[in-house]
């Protein structure tokens, strides 16, 4: 379909928006209406961002929807400004990642401010995805999940809280930093496996909390697995605790063989993924180091 | 040097110079190789071996489109960029290798799995589903809980504006002349004769006679002159609070003015509460001291009073309170089919909620199913076990050691679990994940009857001699195998015979129930006609 006519007809909306907003800052404009014409060329500069958006062209929707945000602001119709930016945000990002990052972070700003805390939360979770998923910044990706974690916790949404520093401790073992990772996977695990519903995910928190004690040393691992047995006696009967039994045994006797049959064993049964397969490729790597760089 | 696996065009940011190099990148089954496509730079050939990656990844940023890096031990980081195909492909090509690294360098040659890995490979994605579905369960009840918190909000919000609109119009109606009788244009209901104290504290000294009359529209209040102390309108009523069966009060709230309120004593109020509670519906609450709970509980609960109310009866005759006793009392194997639904349980309730456990849920069915029939199996079993004699008899060995490494240590722990006495809902789980396991175990091994199976069950019993009940189930509805601990025994059930090899299926054909009788070291299969 031809939208080349909605485009051009948006283009024209937006031109006659500019000239309201122009015209209501004038003195002569201030004093018949200033506030109603704002108004309009609110209501304006949406219909132009809605126009744009199918025509497909996703940053002058985008900057339709911040200028009408903005002039929302002006108004102080600040549940409008936050919906604006974040509709801005949303046609950002399929173009411009940076400055969909910037409305969405306008948006949260407004809604922390109005004490709407989760849907500041779900926002941030947005950003960190962009960060993950576009622009590649994990340390980025990880503070925003941090922040949306904190904003969950304190409005009482542990379980959303948990998803997202579940996502943190996963980034903080790939950029090796372990006890963080480590940390939250022992709380998570710690808070779920009481929970009738979440107890059968405790195994794997558990699981992944040893993997990173195992990469930082294998003494650790070994206390940890069994803290975490006598804590949560399910584990113990686990194909993830037997797994990690046998990678312990095999990594004593530094056997790369060993390590890689159980390995193999488990990934048969139930397939690793990516995660896990890295961190178990890292611990390997600690029993063939030698091995590794003569090659 | 390995053959080349595949390879695509394109380009590599060589780091030391500081630029983008056109070339290939080939693939082979233990190494990244890349080799520019101008002659001229031979040498800058890359060579990296795949065990020396830590990480493969897509990455772009404003600069670099779609890159896949992969990240060598010691924090290099090799860019290639406009692949082609694209990068995507070209990264899971890689990942694949690189993930197969894990698993390389063993001598074992690559087998099939068995059935009992199969079948625990089914039974851990399962646990797998379940556990997701925990998890989103309870982020929905989480967000249900939020609705309601919001709603509750936006009630109260309501309310709120409600109570202002209403002191706007009441503020318009006092301006214009109060219309006479306008009150009593609003039809009564009844009208019941109370005591009331201003106030609404019983101990008050003000304390006046009158009555209440119950009107469609409102509530009055008037003296022992029929003159009208205090009209509720049905909207300004805000609470009803029931002390006793004799005994409300009656509560205005005010923002910034005292609340107004009466507490009326009436004998009648019973009739009247009637009333109010379908007037009122949710504005009647029943206070904390309503004595009419607390006749009734006093009764109930006082051990003294259930001694006395049995020495009532004649010597001779049951009283009820022990006869109920004996029906409920509960028998040992009653017990443990209790014990067994309850460990599936959970199973039932992840089931219910999502679709991908459907084929668990069958299952549990299944189970469930035949552990209420295995009284009554067991019962023919003893009996045909001892009047055996038109059935053809089979008795094997048990065949040395076995590789069951999986069997055993099921069993043992469920042996331990047993001991501690499995009350808390820890164990519960714990035993129910048991269950799940040895279940597999039973499915995946008991079908065929192989003298490998048959050699690991019966080691597992000499190691373990307090296994009380394993409940196996073959899939696809054929079997079901029980291991009770009173006469060592293990039950097959065979419901058709469609699955199983040909030797017995002449033996099993026509519905055949199977009695394993089992010693030390070895057991007898008897079949039985029906």
């Amino acid at each position: 379909m031809d939208n080349s006519g909605k485009e051009k007809e948006a283009i024209q909306l937006v031109a006659e928006a500019d000239k309201k907003v122009k015209s209501s800052g004038s003195f002569l404009g201030g004093m018949f209406g200033g506030n109603h014409k704002l108004e309009e060329a609110c209501e304006m500069y949406a219909r132009a961002a809605n126009m744009f958006k199918m025509a497909k062209n996703w940053t002058a929707a985008g900057s339709a929807f911040c200028q009408s945000a903005r002039l929302h602001m002006q108004l102080q119709n600040k549940h409008d400004s936050a919906t604006s930016f974040v509709d801005a945000g949303n046609a950002f990002k399929k173009a411009d990642p940076q400055e969909a990052i910037n409305c969405l972070n306008a948006a949260i700003d407004i809604y922390t401010d109005m004490g709407r805390f989760t849907i500041a939360a779900k926002h941030h979770i947005t950003i960190a995805e962009v960060y993950e998923a576009e622009l590649v910044d994990i340390e980025k990706a990880i503070a925003h999940y941090e922040q949306a974690a904190d904003y969950y916790k304190g409005e009482e949404s542990n379980s959303s809280a948990n998803k997202c520093l579940l996502k943190v401790a996963s980034y903080s073992a790939q950029l090796e930093q372990y006890q963080k990772a480590i940390e939250i996977y022992e709380q998570v695990g710690t808070n779920t496996m009481d929970n009738p519903l979440l107890k059968y995910s405790a195994k794997e928190y558990f699981f992944k909390a040893s993997l990173c004690h195992f990469i930082v040393d294998e003494l650790n691992a070994k206390l940890a697995v069994e803290k975490y047995e006598e804590m949560f006696p399910a584990f113990s009967d686990s194909r993830e605790c037997k797994l990690l039994k046998k990678l312990l045994e095999a990594h004593e006797e530094q056997n790369a063989e060993a390590f890689t049959e159980a390995v193999k064993e488990f990934d048969s049964i139930s397939r690793l993924d990516q995660w896990l397969t890295t961190m178990l490729l890292r611990i390997k790597k600690t029993i063939q180091g030698d091995e590794g760089d003569l090659k | 040097m390995d053959a080349p696996v595949h390879s695509w065009s394109c380009s590599y940011y060589v780091n030391s110079a500081k630029r983008w190099v056109s070339g290939r990148l080939t693939l082979t089954a233990s190494a990244v190789r890349f080799s520019p496509s101008s002659g001229g730079e031979v040498g800058a050939v890359l060579l990296l071996p795949l065990s020396r990656v830590t990480h493969i990844n897509t990455e772009s940023s404003c600069f670099i489109f779609s890159a896949v890096t992969l990240q060598e031990r010691d924090t290099l980081k090799h860019w290639f960029s406009s692949l082609k195909p694209s990068a995507g492909a070209v990264f899971h090509v890689l990942q694949h290798f690189w993930r197969e690294t894990l698993a390389q360098h063993t001598h074992s040659t690559h087998t099939p799995l068995s059935r009992g890995q199969r079948l625990i490979s089914m039974v851990s994605d399962t646990q797998h589903t379940l556990a997701h579905t925990g998890r989103a369960l309870s982020q929905q009840g989480e967000q249900f809980q939020h609705m309601i918190h919001q709603l509750d909000k936006m009630e109260s919000d309501l309310g709120v504006a409600d109570k202002k609109c209403q002191s706007e119009l009441s503020k318009a109606d006092n301006k214009a002349p109060p219309p006479e009788g306008s009150a009593r244009t609003s039809k009564e209901i009844l009208s019941v004769p109370v005591v009331f104290y201003r106030g609404g504290d019983v101990n008050a000294a003000d304390v006046n006679t009158g009555s209440l009359a119950l009107l469609v529209s409102a509530l009055e209040l008037h003296d022992a002159n029929s003159r009208l102390v205090y009209r509720f309108h049905k909207q300004e009523v805000d609470e009803i609070r029931v002390h006793g069966v004799c005994d409300i009060s009656v509560r205005q709230r005010h923002i910034g003015k005292p609340d107004v309120c009466f507490r009326l004593l009436s004998a009648k109020m019973a009739e009247a509460l009637c009333v109010l509670e379908v007037q009122y519906k949710k504005k009647v609450e029943f206070a904390r001291d309503y004595s009419g709970f607390q006749d009734m509980s006093s009764d109930d609960i006082t051990p003294g009073s259930m001694a006395s109310c049995n020495a009532e009866f004649p010597a001779g005759d049951l009283p009820p309170v022990q006869l109920h006793v004996q029906q409920n009392a509960v028998s040992q194997e009653e017990a443990q089919e209790l014990k067994q639904v309850l460990e599936q349980t959970p199973i039932i309730r992840g089931n219910l909620v999502l679709g991908p456990c459907k084929e668990q849920w069958r299952r549990t069915e299944k189970i469930l199913r035949n552990v209420s029939n295995e009284e009554c199996v067991s019962r023919q079993m003893k009996v045909r076990a001892e009047g055996q004699s038109s059935g053809s008899e089979l008795r094997v060995r048990a065949q040395g050691q076995s590789s069951g490494s999986e069997q055993r240590v099921g069993t043992q722990s469920q042996s331990a679990g047993h001991e501690l006495g499995l009350n808390s809902s820890r164990k519960t789980q714990e035993r129910k994940t048991q269950h799940v396991f040895n279940q597999s175990i039973a499915q995946g091994e008991t079908g065929d009857l192989t003298a490998e199976t048959r050699g690991r069950t019966s080691q597992s019993r000499q190691k373990s001699k307090s296994v009380n009940t394993l409940t196996g189930y073959r899939s696809g509805g054929k079997a079901a195998i029980c291991y009770t601990e009173a006469g060592h025994e293990m039950m097959v059930e065979q419901q058709t015979a469609g699955d199983c090899s040909e030797s017995r299926r002449s033996a099993w054909s026509g519905g055949v129930i199977l009695c394993v009788r089992m010693t030390a070291d070895c057991f007898t299969v008897r079949t039985a006609s029906l």
